[in-house]
């Protein structure tokens, strides 16, 4: 049961920490771009394109954790099943 | 693995049992990747089919589509970019039309499957190599030396996971992009269904369009800046002492032969 019980919990905050840092990173990224593009209106499509590979490299380190959390979520067994097994355990 | 609705060749084989086999819905994936190609080589056909010189209608669509994807390769890659338009452009159109599949009623992403994104990946990776060795011969190697030549030892190897590394996270950026956005659509669905049949899904469905488009980008993005750093010749190279990596830096340098 522990073993379930950690399961999804990190689910759930390996998730969000991913989007958090993910968040941040790619703001940071946003945000620089935009002031380049701001002062240099010219270089706006370069500067664009750069931001652009930027953030699907750090989105992809998000995705990672994506697709680990689905490969976990499928571990995790349906509620109805849980519930038998505390009946029985009881 | 994850949640998704049932396609229609699933529904198929539930109405005509063992008529097209024995669980032929396993591979829905590669049978729709299958049928995205006759798609659009049909668009293909009708577009190009009476040429004019004032285009109109689709001939109209197809020249501007050309012209998008020719300036794309050739601000990427560089002067000898056009070359490579047939294999970005295909890559380009054949992975958004897969993603756009998804919303289709009853229809997959073949892309929300992890082994059609590798596949994918994997004519990027040997096109990579194989143009860079027909570009730059043998010199091509002295790429994953690296800059002072006495410490290729060191670098060769992580040159080579580097390489190596390519593939995976080109794999697994459109494979969760895709499949997560899929999953998101089918639990929203699922929610509307319990809110008495409204419609939820839409905005998440006007998301994936863009969603779509932006993966197929980046993927031909990266695909032709991994080309151009290979491709690329640096006749310089010791001359000038300038670091011209690649990799991380070919992502860098690229816009400069725009």
């Amino acid at each position: 049961m522990w073993y379930i019980a950690a399961m999804a919990l990190s689910i759930g905050f390996g998730l969000s920490l991913a989007a958090l840092a993910g968040a941040f990173g790619q703001s940071r990224a946003v945000s620089s771009a935009l002031e380049g593009m701001a002062r240099q209106p010219e270089a706006a499509g370069q500067i664009q394109t750069a931001m652009i590979i930027g953030l699907a490299f750090i989105e992809s380190l998000v995705i990672y954790v994506l697709v680990i959390a689905f490969l976990l979520n499928g571990k995790i067994p349906a509620v109805d099943t849980i519930a038998a097994v505390m009946e029985k355990a009881h | 693995m994850s949640l998704e609705l049932p396609g229609w060749l699933a529904v198929a084989e539930e109405v005509f049992i063992g008529y097209f086999g024995p669980s032929y819905h396993e591979s829905e994936a590669v049978f729709h990747a299958a049928l995205v190609i006759p798609l659009l080589l049909l668009f293909v056909f009708l577009s190009t089919r009476r040429l004019e010189k004032i285009p109109t209608g689709l001939q109209n669509f197809a020249e501007l589509l050309v012209e998008l994807l020719s300036k794309f390769c050739t601000s990427l890659i560089g002067p000898h970019g056009l070359a490579f338009l047939p294999l970005i452009g295909a890559l380009f159109l054949y992975i958004f039309t897969m993603n756009m599949f998804g919303l289709i009623p009853g229809f997959k992403s073949p892309t929300s499957n992890v082994n059609v994104t590798c596949s994918l990946a994997l004519v990027t990776f040997v096109a990579t190599h194989y143009y860079g060795f027909r570009y730059q011969g043998m010199g091509y190697l002295k790429h994953f030396a690296g800059e002072p030549l006495w410490l290729a030892p060191l670098m060769f190897p992580i040159h080579i996971v580097g390489e190596l590394a390519r593939p995976l996270s080109l794999t697994l950026r459109l494979y969760g992009n895709i499949m997560g956005e899929d999953t998101a659509i089918a639990v929203f669905i699922g929610m509307g269904i319990g809110a008495g049949y409204l419609p939820f899904q839409f905005p998440m469905m006007a998301l994936a369009v863009f969603t779509s488009f932006v993966q197929a980008m980046i993927f031909a993005l990266l695909s032709s800046i991994y080309i151009s750093g290979a491709t690329t010749v640096h006749e310089h190279h010791a001359a000038h002492g300038e670091e011209h990596g690649h990799g991380a830096h070919g992502a860098a340098q690229a816009p400069a032969h725009a």
